[in-house]
Parts: structure tokens; sequence; C-alpha cells
């Protein structure tokens, strides 16, 4: 889906923290948005907008990450590092179907299959979401980055 | 008896297997992205001195063919996923799901457009259990 953000001037960086290169989650994350990077330019304007610590925590595969933003450069590190200001926990099935999420623009689709999977694992407690609302940006501009569609 | 695994007969059987899988036939149809390469890391259970993979020709939700390669030769295909044999061993048993497996990193993908490969996370669960029909004699771990 096209992105109606304009390109950045800068350089955006994504980088996998040196804890972090044995963590399959953070491979998959990492070379994702990277690729995601190079299929839709675009984006970029996104990533360079966010700034926070945001966790992952897939925890019946019990590997977690944290994602660092600081203007346009973002690097993942293994484990829960710092204090998140959002924070994701859930099973990998949730987890990995993150990028699968279907948007309208820049905010969830509520028709979605996907979408409506996930509003159900909210609702019975398999994905949990801290950090919320303050966290609401984070939460979409990396939705914005990490889909595939 | 069942087929030993890997090799060229259980290659040959899991080509059968998947076009067998309505549900693969199902999630893949719209899957024109290529070869995909499964790689098993040489091992002396198996009596393997050099990589060793299976490469499955896929398109529109069939095998077109498959072929029991050695890694090299392997890594023309499109996708490449590596992995110890242990590791295969349990996702193609059916013990662990492929994407937790990628998540723990025990499977890596070592070439290949990763979204694409999430795009079509479906098909490629019912991609690997296409092999629980197969009777295999995996060697022990």
């Amino acid at each position: 889906m096209p992105s109606n953000h304009t390109p950045s001037a800068t350089p955006v960086v994504v980088e996998i923290d040196p804890s972090a290169l044995d963590n399959g989650l953070a491979n998959m994350l990492a070379t994702m948005m990277q690729q995601n990077l190079v299929d839709h330019p675009a984006r970029a304007a996104v990533l360079e907008g966010l700034n926070g610590r945001l966790a992952i925590f897939a925890e019946d595969a019990e590997v977690a990450v944290t994602w660092v933003f600081e203007n346009g450069h973002a690097t993942v590190h293994d484990g829960i590092v710092g204090i998140p200001d959002l924070t994701l926990r859930g099973g990998f099935e949730q987890i990995g179907d993150m990028s699968r999420m279907e948007s309208l623009g820049p905010v969830p689709d509520p028709r979605g299959p996907v979408n409506q999977a996930m509003w159900k694992a909210v609702r019975e407690g398999k994905l949990r979401v801290h950090g919320l609302p303050r966290g609401l940006r984070l939460l979409l501009g990396f939705g914005e980055v990490m889909q595939i569609v | 008896m069942g087929l030993q695994f890997p090799s060229n007969e259980w290659t040959q059987a899991f080509k059968e297997a998947v076009n067998a899988n309505a549900a693969y036939g199902a999630a893949g149809k719209d899957w024109t992205h290529g070869k995909v390469a499964y790689v098993i890391k040489a091992d002396p259970r198996l009596g393997t001195t050099t990589d060793m993979a299976m490469v499955l020709d896929l398109h529109a939700g069939k095998c077109r063919e498959a072929s029991y390669v050695d890694g090299e030769t392997a890594k023309s295909s499109d996708f490449v996923i590596v992995a110890e044999y242990p590791r295969w061993r349990e996702v193609l048993s059916g013990e662990v799901d492929p994407t937790k497996a990628m998540m723990q990193n025990k499977l890596k993908l070592e070439k290949g457009h990763l979204p694409t490969i999430v795009k079509f996370v479906v098909a490629s669960k019912e991609l690997v259990r296409s092999a629980l029909v197969i009777d295999t004699d995996y060697p022990a771990v």
C-alpha cells in the first residue's frame, strides 16, 4: 500500500545491537524493517519521526527485544533494555502477525481478518499492550513501517 | 519402514505430500516468487560431510519439482532457509512451529525477501505441515 508520506532527505539507519545478533526475533524485525524501507522509501519519514523505546516479548517463544528509536536511528537490542515507553507482550503467533495487519492509511482497518484476530487476542489477553495512550504514536508509526502490504 | 531423512526419496515424497495438501494449495495459490531451499547443515548423524538441501520449485499452490542437492547448489534458489538437523526434525515433525523457530534463531533465512515470506506465513506453515504425512525414519538426535 503506498504511503502518503514524502521521502525523507536524511538517510535513516536500522541496526542490530551486537547483543541481539543471535536473537532470531531481532534479526527478523530488523530485516523486515530494512527491506520495507527499500520497498517503500516514503516510510523513512515515518521512522524519522519515531522516538522512544518499544519492547516486544514473544512469551511462548521466550524471546524479547527492545527497539530504541532516536531521530531516524533505529536499533534493536536483545531482551528488555531500559524503561520501555510501550511494551507488546503476546504469543509468537500474534507478534508474528503484527506486520500482516491491514490498514486504511496510517490506521488499522477494523474489517481486516488479521486485525480482527488481533483484536480477539487483545480481548482474550493473548496480546497485551502496555503504555497506551502515551505510546500510541510509537505503536502506529512502528506498525506502518513494519507493514508488509 | 519409513523413508530416510534427508534423502532424494524423502524429497520426492515431500513433493507429493505438498501437492496433496489442499490447505497449502489454497494458502500458496498466489506464490509466484520462486524456489525455496531447506538447507540441512552437515551432520555426522546423517552421514553428511557437506550441507545438503531440499529445493522446492513452488508455483501457484503446487510444487512443480523437488530436488535433493548439495548446499552450494541450493544457494541459487530464491529463498534459502538454513538450520541444523535437529531443528529441521523439530519443525518437519510438527514439534515446533516454523515462525517460532525463526524467532528463536533455530531457522535462519539466509537469502530471500523476508516480507514475502511473512506475507505467505500461512502457506509456509502448511508447507512444512505437509511433511507430517510422510512415514519418516529420522536419525536419532
